[in-house]
């Protein structure tokens, strides 16, 4: 055969072996995620609760639950079909959780706790900043020496005084963890019996920059120390809490420090050099979300196996679904910085420039 | 170890440190607005509140910058009730800590500092830019009175002694006015400040109680533990502790049980430059 005669047959060959790799060798494609927007409501139009008194269309209404939001001038608790049960206008500052706001200035020797429609519930006698977390009412005492606990009905549950000033805190349902400017640690039990007092030493400087508690596994995450600065987990095995892992890291931070622990007891994510670190608890194995990391919060949807991620810097956030570890889904803007972002059920609840939104996860 | 002699102990400690290491004040105005012990938020302060005539707060000593909250709260949105804050870890254990400083001044870029750095700008406020002072000593993990290690103020003010009270639930007695008093037990209860300068409503350094001439009541503002989660000037005395002050700010120096006859109290205060106040009271008990 002639050199002419073959180049024909090489030409359909090779058409031949792109239709095949077409149709044999193309995978599927991963389905898309997408966030479906459910509701929205401005809080620009507030002057009145009544404002909103026309509920949202979107998911059924449920009167029991109220998800507590504070955004810009506003504060209150919206229900997750976007009806607005209570906003008020923050005049100073205050603490929010979904069953009541309490407005505070640092001033006041006393609070006013407000319920989900804005009515006086009950009262505390005592000065202090309020801070919600968990379900449990804390107060953080004069000159940051001492914090207290209230009950639901302003009944102080205990009050401890601590040998330095805080400079981290965090709490569960079952367990609230003191960091201190001298490098102790002081873990608090719901009847107010101090668990642990430790001080994990291992730096030049001691001193305790961020924590996360996981109670359900008794664990406290801490980022600590200054030169060299360190991530360390203590995990609670036979009544006592003791180091069960711990590594340098290559941060010089000399301020608080975003830490967390993931729900699903797999990881925790903390801020790092570069972005925020995802750190596997099983392994110590370690990957970076390259995220403006200095403010973040995550909320979990453990039904999807979603993390949504909100990263805030100066003046816009961030959304970042994440299939973690490090497997990112999408990302969403979010204007003004203090945005955020909440999942519950198969909703994502957010907030930003004095907007409140709802958006149903799922896949397209 | 006696709670007397403890609390000297934490005294000597905290005298011994001043003498090894001192501090400059922290603005350009060596005065300060309310000391350590006085009343503050209902509970007593263990810093004081200093002025600041150009609105800077400077690092008192050299040192590492350990910890710097330029805002309100702290990671995870626990409020600072200090403000934004800045601690400086200093050799010989001591850790200063400068509270109250208006968000955004503060030098985030720093990590170690010498005398007289800017660490920002004092909060505002109707009496002028003041600032939060306290010193941490972390080997001993105690509070100390800041004045031990700060140049002497210049102070030739006595403090003053507003009120003595024996109180009950029956009556009050206010001594001076009151010469015969019923028998019973009473609450001794002191309303006694230290003018200085421009301030008024500072805690003296030390108040005594002499009850026909024996010590009922010595205290002195060196140091602050917390040793069982409950903050005292006197570790083994819990009078010291967070109702030193009661409601009016009248500290609580006690019970006594006066039986039929004579009584002497004799109360003495006085500040930490030396200034004394001292009154003696006779009393006829019925």
């Amino acid at each position: 055969m002639t050199e002419e005669a073959r180049k024909p047959l090489a030409a359909v060959a090779l058409a031949l072996a792109v239709l095949s790799y077409y149709f044999i060798a193309a995978g599927r494609l991963e389905p898309e995620f997408v966030l479906a927007p459910a509701w929205t409501a401005n809080l620009d139009r507030a002057g009145s609760a009544d404002a909103f008194a026309t509920p949202a269309t979107g998911a059924a209404a449920s009167e029991a639950v109220a998800l507590g939001f504070e955004l810009g001038r506003f504060h209150g608790q919206v229900g997750p079909d976007g009806r607005i049960l209570h906003v008020g206008l923050r005049d100073f500052r205050s603490a929010v959780s979904d069953g009541y706001v309490i407005p505070y200035d640092f001033d006041s020797d006393g609070l006013t706790v407000l319920d989900s429609v804005g009515a006086p519930s009950y009262e505390i006698k005592a000065p202090g900043a309020p801070w919600f977390s968990s379900g449990r009412l804390f107060l953080a005492g004069p000159e940051m020496g001492s914090v207290s606990e209230y009950s639901g009905s302003g009944e102080l549950l205990w009050s401890l005084d601590f040998g330095a000033p805080i400079s981290a805190f965090a709490a569960d349902e079952g367990l609230a963890v003191a960091g201190l400017v001298d490098g102790t640690i002081v873990a608090i039990e719901r009847d107010g019996s101090v668990a642990l007092r430790t001080a994990p030493g291992g730096s030049r400087i001691e001193i305790i920059l961020g924590l996360a508690v996981d109670s359900e596994r008794g664990r406290i995450a801490a980022i600590c120390g200054i030169d060299r600065q360190r991530f360390v987990l203590l995990t609670r095995t036979g009544g006592a809490y003791r180091v069960a892992s711990h590594s340098y890291l290559s941060t010089d931070f000399r301020r608080p420090v975003s830490i967390r622990l993931s729900a699903d007891g797999r990881h925790a994510w903390y801020e790092g050099a570069t972005g925020i670190v995802v750190r596997q608890l099983e392994d110590g194995s370690e990957s970076t979300l390259d995220l403006p990391s200095r403010d973040f919060t995550i909320s979990e949807d453990p039904s999807r196996g979603l993390t949504y991620l909100l990263s805030r810097d100066a003046a816009s956030a961030t959304l970042v679904v994440v299939s973690p570890p490090d497997r990112v889904l999408g990302r969403y803007a979010l204007p003004g910085a203090d945005a955020f972002a909440r999942a519950y059920g198969d909703l994502v609840f957010t907030g930003s420039s004095e907007r409140l939104a709802a958006f149903a996860a799922g896949e397209d | 170890m006696s709670g007397k002699r403890r609390s000297f102990a934490l005294a000597a400690a905290a005298l011994a440190a001043a003498a090894m290491f001192a501090l400059e004040w922290p603005t350009d105005r060596p005065e300060a607005a309310s000391t350590f012990g006085t009343l503050s938020a209902g509970r007593f302060s263990t810093g004081m509140l200093v002025g600041s005539g150009d609105g800077l707060v400077r690092t008192a000593a050299a040192g590492d910058l350990a910890f710097v909250l330029d805002g309100d709260r702290l990671a995870g949105g626990f409020p600072s009730t200090l403000g934004a804050f800045v601690a400086v870890a200093h050799p010989q254990d001591l850790t200063t800590v400068y509270g109250r400083l208006k968000p955004g001044t503060l030098s985030t870029y720093l990590t170690t500092v010498r005398e007289r750095d800017i660490l920002g700008m004092a909060l505002a406020s109707d009496a002028g830019a003041l600032t939060w002072f306290g010193v941490f000593d972390r080997a001993k993990d105690a509070w100390v009175n800041p004045l031990i290690l700060l140049a002497p103020e210049k102070d030739a003010k006595d403090p003053v002694i507003r009120a003595v009270l024996l109180s009950n639930d029956e009556r009050v007695y206010r001594l001076g006015e009151a010469r015969t008093v019923r028998q019973g037990r009473y609450e001794v209860l002191l309303d006694a400040t230290d003018p200085s300068g421009t301030a008024p409503g500072r805690a003296p350094y030390s108040v005594r109680l002499l009850v026909d001439g024996i010590e009922r009541f010595a205290c002195r503002f060196d140091s602050a533990v917390a040793p069982e989660g409950v903050r005292l000037f006197d570790p083994k005395d819990a009078r010291t502790g967070p109702s030193f002050y009661d409601g009016r700010g009248y500290m609580r120096l006690g019970t006594l049980d006066l039986a039929r006859g004579a009584a002497y109290l004799n109360v003495t205060v006085a500040d930490f430059e030396g200034n004394a106040r001292e009154l003696a009271y006779q009393l006829a008990v019925e």
